[in-house]
């Protein structure tokens, strides 16, 4: 720290930023990668450092890979590759080479031989492991339980009756008044600190006054804050999301700065750390470096160090997954006609569906059930970059993947001619909407709560017996009510409104649409049906439904998308301008939207154009089919025909007391993107994200640049979602979903109390086989290596292998790998292990 | 055909905790999740039934007497005076039996799949039978000593499913603090029943009204003081609140059914129950109607200020059972009874589906972006905040010196201890060790 630069409290703090978890709050949660910012560096190097910052497990206990190594699912030539990846330092991971050697061998020896993970010790700069562990002190408790309710209450997007009257003036200015006015009893550190914080001058000073008084070397301050911060990572990283970007708050991001909860937890720090030195009588500043029990030792055996095994045993673990299934994607494309056979006439239908993992079956049922239907993957937003006002929810919400902003609104309006029964039904919803708020409200009060549980006790006591023991009760009165007050006919405003965010002009539209069709490969014999298929979840009682719902709408429906979609292609002015743009489009040829519920298995239509009836017909019947599979995963299903599926998952998302309403992207490892003749037929078991991809029509690798670059990262975002979630349940998850307690309308807590939970609940996560995905690209490799070398973040993940790469070549349908010695023949493994 | 009905209402509850216990001791491998359901569900019913039928059989009776007492084996007699045992059905023990008997089935059914996988699955439903069964013996117990076991059993199952996620020590400290506050107010509870020994003779429910007048007001009052004091930790009253909103630490469903529904509302049943025993004392009633105002302000005004779902139910619950309080005090018993009741279903909707609550706000037209609640004064939400330093004054006033002072008994125990030891030891042993 020299004199001449003086220290800077918010460059420092914007160092800590890019660390901490960046989840949104849970209603408008998207997956992404918990460890972000290790990206950067190796995948195992990141894991290693993320571990010990979130104190958490980056890899699967030993047991879990020897128990899959028992049951065969890890292999030898699996286990081979990843030992001689490890041996010689590179990543070449299925297709390593040199399995003989020495080296290979002794560590395959140490590495089989059985050993106990035994706790180990890490350096640590967090005082509450000392007290803890010395003094029998509960530290990280007291702080815990001294600043939650505080952050809780400041954060509150209007869950209390009463706001937080200092929500404009601050964190840190709350936390001070909050110490001014409180009155503590006795000579409590609280008391301490109230003294200690009313000397305390501004903030900047303050963090380096502290710092100063921490007792550490300036280098050290980072990783001291840090570790501070993350004791509490899920609150700090909301107090930094919220900041730099409020727009994320549900309803109002209040004044806060991650400055000034860092000042809050370092003045905690030392003056609990005092008060407790004075109480044993000890200096005032235990050591500070002190070691503290973690889940890993560094260093257990001579051979292999438990990180190191558990790396050895994780790719291993990855490697046969990809093995098997190369092996069997090049024998299937072997098999394939060398070219696609022209259609011999025109499709009957085309249907356009998210390339969402869950609409993979879907799609290969469908083109079982009517052989006449093409479908295609797509981002499930449609290219359409929209924040959304539907007129049930009257409010904002962006339609379209995390990492793009939106650009235009578009508004649900009624018809025209059908505004009494818009007003009709707004006075009705509004109404029910109020309704809620108030007896939620009511219910809480005193003389109003009693009025209102002598009136609703009765029906309380009702739902309850209706909803536990039949929830099929509830759909009747649903269906009842949806029949009686018919919803309204409405339309949206997707025309350009000038001076306004409001819609898109023609040619706007017509680049939309031109883009997506061309993308995905689908220029000409259009079908009479084109059909875009969003979709969306729905199930009750459920904190997680954004988790559920599709990743490349911001976790909610596609609903509006696949509409505005079909709405805009029908149109005859974009029809004339992709025509001149060379996409013709035949006059008898339909758009038409659709949404696929992916929890009930539930297909709704949209009124916009009539649906043919062989085509909902066929809809339906691979819907119960695909219901069929998923229900084979469930415990609870008893039938075994797809009917009885269908309803046994509809009354799964109605259950109010079922945690895993679907899996969502549970055990998700695969995506393809390529041309659909490559995988059509082909049973991929739900786990493969399936997008559509011709490279023929893209000459220039534009197309493949910009589909890769919004398409790739969502896949990978999910998959390492759930990896870590799965991986480390309780520091990179957010546990047991039993005893979650919703707060403040921005996440959930577990029991009375606790940090924010991150992460995914251990119900969504339980079934998922925590592997890196493995992203196969039907391109030319000149294509391939542009598109990741002209994209930041696809080129960190690859690169560093946060995924894994490989090509299929158009012309031969060879796969490739990309490894850390460049793009390598899938072939050569097999002349590997012919020589092994 | 009754007495056998109400037998059954108490003996169903038990032979099926001891069938379970036994069951899963022994041989936890035959219930496996499915049969444990399934047999738990035929169970709820079973006892439903029962409680049904029993109330069908016992109307035309109840209409006549009121009440039907069912006189149980004495449990020991010396002389004249016989330790006796006895149930007792009446509007208050069928109703509140009927509330225990559906809650439980409801929530049951809602836990078979809420706790799918979860290592403590056994455990779950063996805790709740054992409130199941505390229960069923409070309400048909027709003396106060029959009435305690039932209580301490739905302690003790609250307690420990409150620690249900053992591994979390917060989930245990909590469930600590709760175990202190009901064996602090047990104290009552068993002091109530020695003093009903001691001044009425007996600890019998029935002619409670007769037995008051022989043995006098004072005895009345005395007994229902310390029933009160029994009840205020039990149903989180004024001074004893804040353990209630820590305690939602288990499942959702247990913390309903605790929480919102059943032993949280022991305290005003229990009240009801005595009612012929104290209501004649003016003071009893005061005190009563005093804590349950207070308590009913002190937790709406804290509970305004709670942005977690589950510690603001918790504060809501508190607020109506002490208005129950209020109410029983100032004389309106049915009105308790059914306040009582109606709030049980309402808390337990509420709290079972509490996860929804993201869902229903922001899927709500009328929460329209930009709309917060009203802010309140400044000086008063803090204090509101702090829950109007409750918790810091019983640190500063009972813990800490309470603490102190059995550290410094058990300091002179031990001393005295030893010296005893060491005299006793000398004398005892020193004379052999020489012969």
């Amino acid at each position: 720290m020299d004199c001449a630069s003086p220290w800077n409290a918010d460059a420092f703090v914007e160092k800590l930023r890019p660390w901490l978890p960046l989840q949104n709050p849970l209603p408008s949660f998207v997956h992404n990668n918990v460890l972000q910012a290790f990206e950067p560096q190796g995948f195992h190097e990141g894991l290693r450092a993320a571990g010990h910052l979130y104190g958490a497990r980056p890899y699967r206990e030993e047991a879990f890979y020897r128990e899959r190594r028992a049951a065969g699912r890890i292999g030898d030539a699996a286990l081979r590759a990843a030992l001689a990846d490890y041996a010689s330092g590179e990543s070449r991971w299925a297709l390593a080479s040199d399995p003989g050697s020495a080296r290979c061998e002794h560590l395959r020896v140490a590495l089989l031989k059985a050993e106990t993970e035994s706790p180990g010790e890490r350096r640590t700069f967090r005082r509450a492991d000392y007290w803890q562990a010395r003094h029998g002190e509960a530290f990280a408790a007291s702080i815990q339980e001294f600043l939650i309710p505080l952050l809780a209450s400041y954060l509150d997007q209007g869950m209390s009756p009463w706001r937080n009257p200092y929500v404009n003036s601050g964190l840190w200015n709350f936390f001070d008044e909050y110490l001014r006015v409180t009155r503590f009893f006795g000579r409590t550190w609280q008391a301490r600190l109230k003294a200690e914080v009313a000397a305390l001058g501004p903030v900047d000073q303050a963090v380096l006054r502290e710092f100063e008084r921490s007792g550490l070397l300036p280098e050290q301050w980072e990783p001291y804050a840090l570790e501070l911060l993350f004791d509490l990572k899920g609150w700090a990283g909301l107090v930094n999301k919220l900041e730099i970007e409020p727009q994320q708050a549900p309803v109002l991001a209040p004044a806060c700065s991650l400055k000034d909860f860092l000042l809050m937890r370092l003045v905690t720090e030392r003056v609990l750390n005092e008060k407790l030195a004075l109480k044993h009588g000890l200096a005032l500043n235990p050591p500070p470096v002190c070691s503290a029990r973690c889940n890993l030792a560094p260093a257990t055996s001579a051979a292999l160090s438990a990180l190191d095994r558990l790396r050895i045993w994780q790719e291993a673990y990855e490697n046969d997954f990809y093995l098997e299934r190369l092996r069997t994607l090049g024998d299937w494309f072997a098999a394939l006609p060398p070219r696609p056979p022209a259609p011999a006439s025109r499709p009957r239908y085309q249907l356009l569906f998210c390339l969402d993992d869950r609409e993979g079956s879907l799609r290969r049922h469908l083109e079982e059930v009517e052989p006449g239907a093409e479908t295609y993957g797509v981002l499930g937003f449609f290219g359409i970059d929209m924040n959304f006002v539907g007129l049930q929810h009257g409010r904002s919400v962006a339609q379209c993947p995390p990492v793009v902003t939106p650009s235009r609104k578009v508004f649900e309006v009624p018809c025209a001619g059908e505004s009494r029964r818009h007003e009709r039904f707004q006075r009705w919803h509004h109404g029910r909407g109020r309704w809620l708020l108030r007896s939620y409200d009511h219910t809480r009060s005193l003389a109003r709560g009693a009025a209102a549980s002598l009136v609703l006790g009765i029906c309380g006591l009702g739902a309850l017996a209706m909803r536990v023991w039949w929830p099929a009760l509830g759909d009747l009165l649903s269906e009842f009510w949806q029949r009686h007050l018919r919803l309204p006919r409405t339309d949206l405003t997707l025309d350009r409104q000038q001076g306004t965010d409001v819609g898109y002009t023609k040619s706007e539209m017509a680049d939309i649409v031109s883009n997506l069709l061309r993308t995905s490969g689908l220029t000409r014999d259009f079908a009479p049906v084109v059909m875009a298929v969003g979709h969306g979840a729905s199930s009750a009682n459920n904190p997680f439904r954004q988790a559920y719902g599709c990743g490349a709408c911001g976790g909610n429906p596609g609903a509006p998308n696949s509409r505005a979609f079909a709405l805009m292609a029908n149109d005859p002015d974009v029809r004339d301008l992709l025509r001149a743009r060379g996409l013709d489009i035949p006059a008898d040829t339909v758009f038409a939207g659709a949404l696929h519920d992916t929890t009930t298995d539930e297909i709704h239509h949209f009124e916009d154009v009539a649906v043919p009836a062989p085509l909902r017909a066929a809809l339906l019947e691979a819907a119960r089919r695909n219901a069929l599979e998923r229900c084979r995963g469930f415990a609870g299903f008893r039938g075994n025909t797809p009917a009885q599926a269908l309803r046994h998952a509809r009354r799964r998302a109605r259950d109010l007391g079922q945690p895993r309403p679907e899996y969502g992207h549970a055990r998700v490892a695969l995506a393809i993107v390529g041309r659909r003749a490559l995988t059509r037929g082909l049973s991929l078991d739900r786990r493969a994200f399936l997008v559509s991809y011709d490279p023929n029509l893209d000459e220039q690798g534009h197309l493949l640049r910009d589909l890769l670059a919004a398409a790739v990262p969502v896949c990978a975002n999910i998959s390492l979602d759930y990896y870590f979630s799965n991986v480390d349940n309780e520091r990179f998850g957010c546990g047991s979903k039993l005893p979650l307690n919703v707060t403040s309308l921005l996440g959930v807590m577990t029991g009375s109390g606790s940090d924010l939970r991150i992460g995914l609940a251990r119900q969504m996560v339980e079934t998922h086989e925590p592997m890196r995905i493995l992203v196969l690209v039907e391109a030319s490799r000149g294509h391939l290596q542009a598109a990741i070398d002209g994209n930041a973040r696809l080129g960190l993940l690859a690169r560093h292998f946060w995924m894994r790469l490989g090509r299929i070549d158009p012309e031969t349908r060879a796969l490739e790998l990309f490894t850390s010695f460049g793009w390598e023949a899938f072939e050569n493994l097999e002349a590997m292990g012919a020589s092994a | 055909m009754i007495e056998i009905l109400v037998l059954l209402t108490v003996l169903i509850p038990a032979l099926w905790c001891l069938g379970l216990g036994a069951l899963l001791l022994w041989r936890p491998g035959l219930a496996g999740e499915r049969a444990l359901a399934r047999i738990t569900a035929f169970y709820s019913f079973a006892l439903l039934a029962t409680i049904a039928s029993l109330a069908w059989c016992a109307r035309r009776a109840l209409l006549a007497n009121g009440s039907i007492a069912v006189r149980l084996e004495d449990w020991f007699r010396v002389g004249d005076y016989g330790f006796e045992r006895e149930l007792l059905v009446d509007r208050l023990s069928l109703t509140f039996g009927a509330l225990t008997g559906f809650l439980f089935a409801v929530v049951m059914k809602f836990s078979y799949n809420y706790l799918h996988r979860e290592p403590g699955y056994r455990r779950f439903f063996m805790l709740t039978s054992l409130l199941c069964l505390g229960l069923m013996v409070v309400s048909f117990s027709g003396d106060l000593d029959l009435l305690v076991a039932g209580w301490e059993l739905v302690g003790v199952s609250s307690v420990l499913l409150i620690a249900f996620f053992r591994e979390n020590p917060q989930t245990v400290r909590h469930s600590f603090r709760t175990f202190a506050v009901y064996r602090f107010c047990d104290v009552g509870l068993l002091c109530a029943a020695a003093f009903m020994h001691h001044g009425l003779r007996e600890t019998s429910f029935v002619e409670l009204p007769q037995r008051v007048v022989v043995a006098g007001a004072g005895w009345a009052g005395l007994i229902g003081g310390l029933a009160l004091f029994a009840t205020l930790g039990k149903s989180a009253q004024l001074p004893f609140s804040n353990w209630l909103p820590r305690a939602m630490e288990g499942p959702t469903s247990s913390s309903a059914i605790y929480y919102g529904a059943l032993s949280v509302h022991l305290g005003p049943f229990l009240m009801l129950r005595l009612e012929p025993l104290w209501g004649a004392s003016l003071g009893v009633r005061a005190a009563m109607c005093a804590v349950g105002a207070g308590t009913a302000v002190y937790a709406r005004l804290v509970g305004r200020t709670r942005s977690d779902a589950k510690a603001a139910l918790g504060y809501a619950t508190i607020v109506q059972v002490g208005l129950m309080f209020c109410e029983i005090g100032l004389g309106f018993s049915t009105l308790a009874l059914i306040h009582l009741i109606l709030h049980a279903g309402l808390r337990t909707w509420q709290l079972l589906t509490s996860a929804s609550l993201l869902q229903d706000f922001l899927d709500n037209p009328a929460v329209l972006s930009g709309t917060l609640p009203w802010a309140a004064r400044r000086g008063p939400y803090i204090h509101a905040l702090n829950g109007f330093y409750l918790d810091a004054a019983w640190l500063r006033w009972v813990v800490r010196p309470g603490l102190a002072f059995w550290a410094g008994t058990a300091d002179w125990e031990s001393r005295l201890g030893r010296a005893v030891n060491r005299r006793a030891g000398a004398w005892i042993f020193g004379r052999r060790e020489r012969a």
